[in-house]
């Protein structure tokens, strides 16, 4: 049941990374866009 | 009478504790309100695939197949009434509260470092992960999509955990923040929006996130697809029908069709409970990393945020910003933040599909699938 393999830990360390930074960038992209929508809103 | 007896002979006491687990998940759904609608089907379904010789299993086993195993069409057309379920008016209101719904999401990727090192394969490992987007859906069709076996596990810990929210996130919100922290005021200006902003959202999120990550298209399309036949202003009786009649039906089907995965072998293994164990972790780390966002962003802004908040980053849509509300409140009677955790709260449903597409697409091609 507790097979420890930091091994196995080690060889996802860089989908951790790539993840969070996939999730903070396209987070990024989108309030950008969502910015731009207001101020689309505003000007009609 | 010779049938009966001997089918009683080919029962094993794995059966019989199943359908103990099955009678505690129907305890859970009817008397203590636990996501009923999903634990119900999945507590008597899981009763019935157990029983000896069960001509039902095979039925259940075939809605399984056609239903999630091969098209994951339920957890998609479920999100056709999620989708229509959702306001995103307090989101475009205040677009930086997105951050934390991104935040938040950093219990998956830690729990996927965890499970590994607990010697999951990686796509085992993943699925187990995505328990953390607190999104029954999304954690079926990435688990189904990487072949997981171990479904049934992941399904009962992901909607345990949803419908146990007001229990795990209390404590957790409370030790990580200040009694001051928790007292801090956040006024709503909320303006309405024309209708064509909020078609446009939809629309251009499922484009972008489309685009980004390919493997969350048809989670977010289908999300999307919900929310602009809500925001159509055309589709009014439509809306009403994703909200309530497509999305009971789905419900039931999910819950009795994942039940075929809860047979004594699949189930009772001593890893179920570690999965149990590391989906409690995953939501516990989703919790305190959206708080912990909020207090890095009150170092540098003027207008302070209200770090519980952040804690409503997990997706759990809505019981998570409503136990922000509740604390809120408590604290003082004139805090009002729900509001402000709706938004953030829809925000976690937008970056939980996300992470579950992002998983996928850098799991599969970690393992070539």
């Amino acid at each position: 049941m507790f097979a420890f393999r930091p091994d196995y830990m080690l060889k996802v360390l860089p989908v951790m990374g790539y993840g969070m930074l996939g999730i903070f960038l396209v987070t990024g992209f989108l309030i950008g866009i969502v910015k731009l929508l207001n101020r689309f809103s505003e000007i009609e | 009478m010779d049938g009966s007896y001997a089918n009683l002979l080919t029962m094993n006491w794995g059966q019989v504790v199943m359908w103990m687990i099955g009678g505690v998940l129907i305890y859970l759904a009817i008397a203590k309100n636990m996501e009923p609608t999903l634990l119900l089907p999945m507590g008597f379904g899981s009763i019935l695939v157990n029983l000896p010789n069960s001509s039902a299993a095979a039925v259940i086993r075939h809605l399984f197949e056609i239903g999630i195993a091969e098209y994951e069409l339920f957890p998609l057309l479920l999100f056709i009434g999620i989708g229509a379920m959702i306001d995103f008016q307090p989101l475009l209101t205040n677009p930086k509260l997105m951050i934390f719904g991104a935040a938040a999401q950093f219990g998956i990727f830690f729990t996927l470092g965890l499970a590994s090192l607990f010697g999951f394969t990686l796509k085992d490992a993943a699925s187990i992960a995505i328990i953390g987007a607190a999104d029954g859906p999304t954690s079926i069709y990435v688990a189904t999509v990487l072949k997981s076996s171990y479904l049934s596990a992941i399904m009962v810990a992901a909607y345990s955990y949803m419908a146990l929210v007001p229990i795990i996130q209390p404590p957790v919100i409370k030790a990580c923040t200040t009694k001051a922290e928790r007292r801090i005021r956040m006024p709503y200006t909320g303006k309405p929006f024309p209708r064509v902003t909020k078609i446009l959202f939809p629309i251009t999120v499922t484009i972008i996130v489309g685009i980004v990550t390919p493997d969350a298209v048809a989670l977010i399309g289908f999300l999307m697809f919900g929310n602009v036949i809500r925001e159509c202003g055309v589709l009014d009786s439509l809306s009403q029908t994703a909200q309530n009649v497509l999305a009971n039906l789905i419900t039931i089907l999910l819950g009795i069709s994942i039940a075929s995965q809860m047979t004594a072998d699949q189930f009772l293994r001593p890893r179920t409970l570690l999965i149990m164990g590391l989906g409690l972790i995953a939501f516990v780390v989703d919790t305190i990393s959206g708080i912990l966002i909020a207090k890095l962003m009150n170092l540098f802004s003027r207008e302070k945020i209200n770090p519980m908040i952040g804690a409503a980053g997990i997706s759990a849509f809505p019981m998570s910003a409503r136990v922000v509300h509740k604390m809120g409140l408590a604290e003082d009677h004139q805090n009002f933040l729900l509001m402000h955790s709706v938004g953030v709260n829809v925000s976690g449903q937008i970056a939980s599909v996300i992470a579950g597409g992002l998983i996928l697409e850098l799991t599969r091609g970690m393992i070539g699938g």
